[in-house]
């Protein structure tokens, strides 16, 4: 069975509370008074995607770009799951795995070790499937023997190398990542293109979202950007070099 | 059907399917809590047995019972309303809680309520066996009833449904939270946890009878005391699990999609 993602009309309103606006007193008197400051005041909605239509299909690897706050995080969250579309449609096939923040699901007080078989029991791997796949995770890591400290000791970047093993190691169909791959050094970054290539040459789908412009053309064949929550561009790498060049004028 | 009623049904049931994750996790998150402790979850026991001597030595004292009785009925009641009321009031910041794991991983949001019912479940179990090792060393205990195999499960689901149906409207509007664990405090005292329902007349028996508290505690209690639960303690505890079923599902239906970005 093929291997897609499909958005179709994909809108996301983002209600965004003020602090008054999680008390019930305001809610009560806002009532009384008529209820229009409260609504318009206190709960701001942000329009974050607006009518996105994209389709994937096995072997596409994605670069999301875009300015901050340009829709980048809530697309990747639509696509896991996380947020569930105002309007439109999200339809996929495939096993997803997301790794939307460095940090997500890490226990600082225990092992490396141990976080490898937490990280994999999040993601309903089996114990037996990750017993299998250590060496090559501890490997890839790059970590050695600081694997047997507690995760509060490391460095960002020592983070940001067991998470991309970890992630990369359990199979899925379709990777979803937010940008942290730059948090790690040069040999780091080589390794992880290297590994991003073999996970990518199983046939899966990637959706990465990045700043990093050197990180696109090495590791992405396609390119997404972004602007307000629209799509601006949408078609392959060398495409979207050109398309900067000639001024990044964003056409429907 | 409707949509968002199906993607309710579909919430909950894949909460359930996801057992082997709450229960591994629930499980982590009680050591986590307890790390680098002695007794580890019997710190709570220590509060359970402290609240037992003292309510019993003192409102046992006040009603005339002797101290040998009333001690075994306070300590199996306080024991219940760890589950069965205090229960709720946890379970009432579940998403709070969950925050973290919600923003990064798509979970159904009944996938909390059992976690927080897991790690309830577990400083239960602690309770329990506390509970049973000092009633053995005073020569009090009682062999419980066979009920407790269908009452407990009654119980905890109870606490799992009305958490859930809690903790929606808290995480929105978070006064509702503190409300809870005002309204949790009240309802310790007006239900008969440390003291006892009968004799009880006028408003006061009104209190007790219609108060479905009354009948989820004794549907833990009787049994550990080694007696069946009456057939109203029965009544009142299914029809209770039965409207938070409904509110549950009319709420998840209802704000499922928005509980993200309540957080």
């Amino acid at each position: 069975m093929k291997h897609f993602v499909e958005l179709s009309g994909v809108t996301l309103d983002y209600p965004v509370y003020s602090v008054r606006a999680h008390s019930i007193r305001s809610a009560v008197f806002a009532r009384n008074i008529g209820g229009q400051m409260y609504s318009s005041a206190d709960v701001t909605v942000v329009r974050a995607l607006a009518n996105i239509n994209m389709k994937l299909s096995e072997g596409d690897r994605v670069a999301l770009v875009g300015h901050n706050g340009s829709g980048k995080t809530t697309l990747l969250k639509v696509l896991a799951g996380i947020y569930e579309p105002t309007a439109g449609r999200v339809s996929m096939n495939g096993s997803v795995a997301t790794t939307i923040s460095v940090s997500a699901g890490l226990d600082y007080d225990v092992s490396g070790l141990q976080n490898i078989y937490n990280l994999g029991r999040m993601r309903m791997v089996p114990r037996k499937t990750v017993q299998s796949k250590l060496d090559d995770i501890i490997s890839s890591s790059g970590l050695a023997q600081f694997i047997h400290l507690p995760v509060r000791t490391y460095s960002q970047g020592m983070v940001a190398r067991l998470m991309f093993a970890v992630t990369t190691a359990f199979e899925a169909d379709i990777l979803i990542m937010d940008e942290w791959l730059s948090a790690g050094d040069a040999d780091f970054q080589a390794e992880a293109t290297k590994r991003m290539d073999r996970f990518v040459d199983k046939a899966k789908i990637v959706v990465l979202a990045t700043h990093d412009f050197g990180l696109v053309q090495r590791v992405c064949n396609k390119v997404c950007a972004l602007g307000s929550g629209r799509i601006g561009f949408f078609g392959t790498t060398s495409e979207w070099l050109e398309w900067i060049e000639n001024g990044a004028v964003a056409r429907e | 059907m409707s949509h968002a009623l199906r993607a309710a049904l579909t919430d909950l049931a894949d909460g359930i399917r996801l057992a082997p994750l709450w229960t591994s996790l629930g499980w982590e998150q009680t050591i986590g809590r307890f790390r680098r402790t002695l007794l580890g979850p019997f710190w709570l026991s220590t509060t359970l047995l402290s609240m037992g001597f003292a309510l019993s030595f003192v409102f046992g004292g006040m009603m005339g019972t002797p101290w040998r009785e009333s001690f075994p009925y306070v300590l199996a009641g306080i024991l219940a309303w760890g589950m069965v009321g205090s229960g709720i009031g946890e379970g009432a910041n579940m998403f709070i809680n969950g925050a973290g794991m919600m923003q990064v991983q798509r979970l159904p949001l009944s996938f909390h309520a059992w976690l927080s019912l897991m790690r309830i479940l577990i400083n239960f179990a602690a309770q329990l066996i506390t509970y049973w090792a000092v009633l053995l060393v005073l020569g009090l205990a009682a062999i419980p009833s066979w009920t407790i195999i269908l009452s407990l499960p009654l119980a905890l689901l109870a606490t799992l449904l009305a958490s859930l149906v809690v903790a929606l409207p808290s995480t929105r509007f978070r006064d509702i939270g503190f409300m809870v664990g005002f309204a949790i405090q009240l309802l310790f005292f007006m239900t008969p946890v440390f003291w006892r329902a009968e004799n009880s007349t006028g408003l006061r028996h009104m209190v007790v009878e219609y108060n479905p508290f009354t009948h989820l505690v004794a549907l833990i209690r009787t049994p550990l005391l080694g007696q069946a639960p009456t057939i109203s303690d029965w009544t009142w505890g299914l029809g209770w699990t039965a409207t938070m079923l409904v509110l549950a599902v009319i709420l998840l239906a209802a704000l499922r999609k928005r509980v993200i970005f309540w957080l």
